[in-house]
């Protein structure tokens, strides 16, 4: 399969990921050798069925019984008054 | 009496209720032995040795004070470190989560709780279950205890060579692609993948949601069958398990396997297929023939696509799973940053390990617009294939067997540098994961260098029994396995 190589500093920034020079170069091989592996998957012919008879299953759309918010704050890197902070989000003025 | 670190949990259960030994003396003999010998094979990442003893005791003394207590009651086990357990550090064995304690417990581990288990700890794998080693745990490299210059297989490598090193009677893991499998087989031990939806994945970290089950290590069968008994059923937490009905595992043991056709797929035994394995599995057969089993050569080889198909699959599926790693609510979070999309990107940079990121980023490209059509599609459509192989093979047998991989444990650092060999190792393994059916492994002799060979059966969706049913027989007439 004609497979077009991702600029791997682009993919990286999609996956919230920074990446090395270095790691950019391992990465890229890595790249190569996989999609070389995956190559055969192309000769499957449209068509095939992919989903079987069965229903997937869903979930009930209810309200379900959660942790207590201290509990679930108490992994938090950073709480203040209740609530997780993070750093700035918009530039200052 | 043999030590009790040898002991499988039956008969353990059968000595703490008749009162010769208490759960308390069985829990310290485990976390002696833990203290001996898990410095040189590093099975664990946490050891819960104050909890331990506070559960030893409280069963001891429900039983003193005349309570029926159920089969795995105070006996000690373990957990792969991708389940949850309140209030006990969970790391998946990565630095993202080194210091992360769950606000909440897995179903599996509740139910274990709630029939007496006794919780010694946690125990190291590949870093968020990825890999075939446990070689790529950001803590330590876990060793085979059969020979420690191996590896012990993975990504449950720690839960395989506990039970393996006598440093837990059972012990759960996870397999997406055979990760519980793999180790059984490299460490001689007992590795039940369930059929999708037969256990509950609440509470087990996602790896990839369609392929991820809890699964089981044992010294031999019929502990598998009583740990899968306590674990299995619905949960409505997990909308995926099934409410199908729970057969009695253990009385299927010793009905013996006359009539019953055990299926071989086409070409099973390739080039690629270590020798020693490639006898061991064939001495098996003829083993499983000559106590009144009809062999069956099934006409279909198992699908050639599938190994592609599940790593593309599973690696589109990692990546969504783990974009919820970006260091605000839970988790590493990195110090540095000046705002928060520099916040994230860092974290994640230095959080997770070059494993764990080359894979997110090919799951990334996976699913972008023109990728997905190109790959994604294509692996469903595999996926679906390789369901039509198991319908087809199923009509003419009861259940399939092959290797559980092509090979026995390697030396620690020395796996393959050739991709598709390496990810050749899963090729038996994968296609029931993809097909959500059960699949189990059981020892069934060791090469010249004396490493463990596992066998793999599989059968039809929710027939657990009937795996349980053809490695009893089995294993009662050659030995139990290699533990």
């Amino acid at each position: 399969m004609n497979v077009q190589k991702p600029d791997m500093f682009k993919l990286a920034s999609l996956a919230n990921i920074t990446i090395t020079q270095e790691e950019a170069a391992l990465f890229s091989n890595y790249f190569d050798e996989l999609f070389g592996f995956f190559d055969g998957i192309g000769t499957i012919e449209p068509g095939t069925p992919i989903l079987s008879d069965e229903m997937l299953a869903l979930r009930k759309d209810a309200a379900i019984s959660v942790c207590d918010r201290a509990e679930l704050l108490a992994n938090a890197k950073a709480v203040e008054d209740g609530c997780v902070t993070v750093p700035k989000v918009m530039e200052e003025l | 009496m043999k030590p009790l670190t040898s002991m499988t949990a039956s008969a353990l259960s059968t000595l703490l209720q008749a009162k010769e030994i208490s759960s308390v003396e069985l829990t310290n003999a485990f976390l002696q032995q833990i203290e001996s010998r898990d410095c040189e094979i590093g099975a664990y990442l946490t050891v819960c040795a104050a909890s331990a003893l506070q559960t030893a005791a409280s069963i001891d003394k429900r039983r003193a004070n005349g309570e029926k207590l159920p089969a795995l009651s105070g006996i000690p086990m373990a957990i792969k470190d991708n389940i949850c357990t309140r209030g006990i550090r969970t790391t998946c064995a990565s630095k993202m989560l080194s210091d992360y304690v769950p606000p909440y417990s897995a179903t599996v581990y509740s139910r274990l709780m709630q029939n007496g288990a006794v919780l010694l700890g946690k125990l190291n794998m590949d870093e968020f279950a990825m890999g075939g080693s446990t070689e790529n745990s950001a803590y330590h490299t876990t060793r085979n205890p059969h020979n420690t210059a191996y590896v012990p297989g993975g990504s449950s490598g720690g839960s395989a060579a506990a039970v393996a090193a006598r440093e837990a009677v059972y012990t759960l893991g996870s397999d997406t692609g055979g990760s519980v499998r793999l180790p059984a087989a490299f460490c001689g031990a007992v590795g039940l993948r369930p059929t999708y939806g037969r256990v509950s994945r609440y509470g087990l970290v996602a790896y990839a949601c369609s392929l991820d089950q809890v699964g089981i290590v044992t010294k031999d069968i019929r502990d598998n069958a009583l740990v899968l008994q306590t674990i299995a059923g619905y949960d409505a937490n997990d909308f995926t398990s099934s409410s199908a009905e729970i057969p009695d595992y253990t009385a299927v043991l010793g009905r013996g396997i006359s009539g019953l056709r055990i299926g071989v797929p086409k070409d099973v035994f390739s080039q690629t297929v270590q020798s020693d394995v490639k006898q061991v599995v064939a001495c098996a057969l003829e083993k499983l023939e000559s106590m009144g089993a009809e062999l069956v050569e099934l006409p279909y080889a198992i699908p050639e696509l599938a190994l592609q198909a599940y790593y593309i699959l599973a690696l589109a599926e990692a990546s969504c799973n783990l974009a919820r790693y970006d260091g605000v609510r839970y988790g590493y979070r990195a110090e540095a940053a000046e705002d928060l999309q520099c916040m994230y990107r860092l974290t994640r940079s230095e959080g997770f390990g070059s494993e764990v990121k080359r894979r997110i980023l090919v799951g990334a490209y996976l699913l972008g617009e023109s990728q997905k059509t190109a790959y994604y599609d294509k692996a469903l459509q595999v996926r679906r294939q390789v369901g039509l192989f198991f319908d087809k093979s199923f009509a003419m047998c009861d259940l399939i067997l092959t290797p559980t991989s092509p090979t026995a444990a390697y030396r620690i650092g020395e796996q393959s540098e050739d991709l598709a060999v390496k990810l050749g190792m899963d090729c038996y393994t994968v296609p029931a994961s993809l097909a959500g059916i059960p699949a189990l492994s059981v020892p069934c002799g060791i090469t010249a260098e004396g490493l463990p060979i596992g066998m793999q059966l599989t059968a039809p969706a929710f027939c657990e029994s009937l795996l349980y049913r053809v490695a009893y027989a089995y294993e009662r007439e050659v030995g139990n396995g290699t533990v």
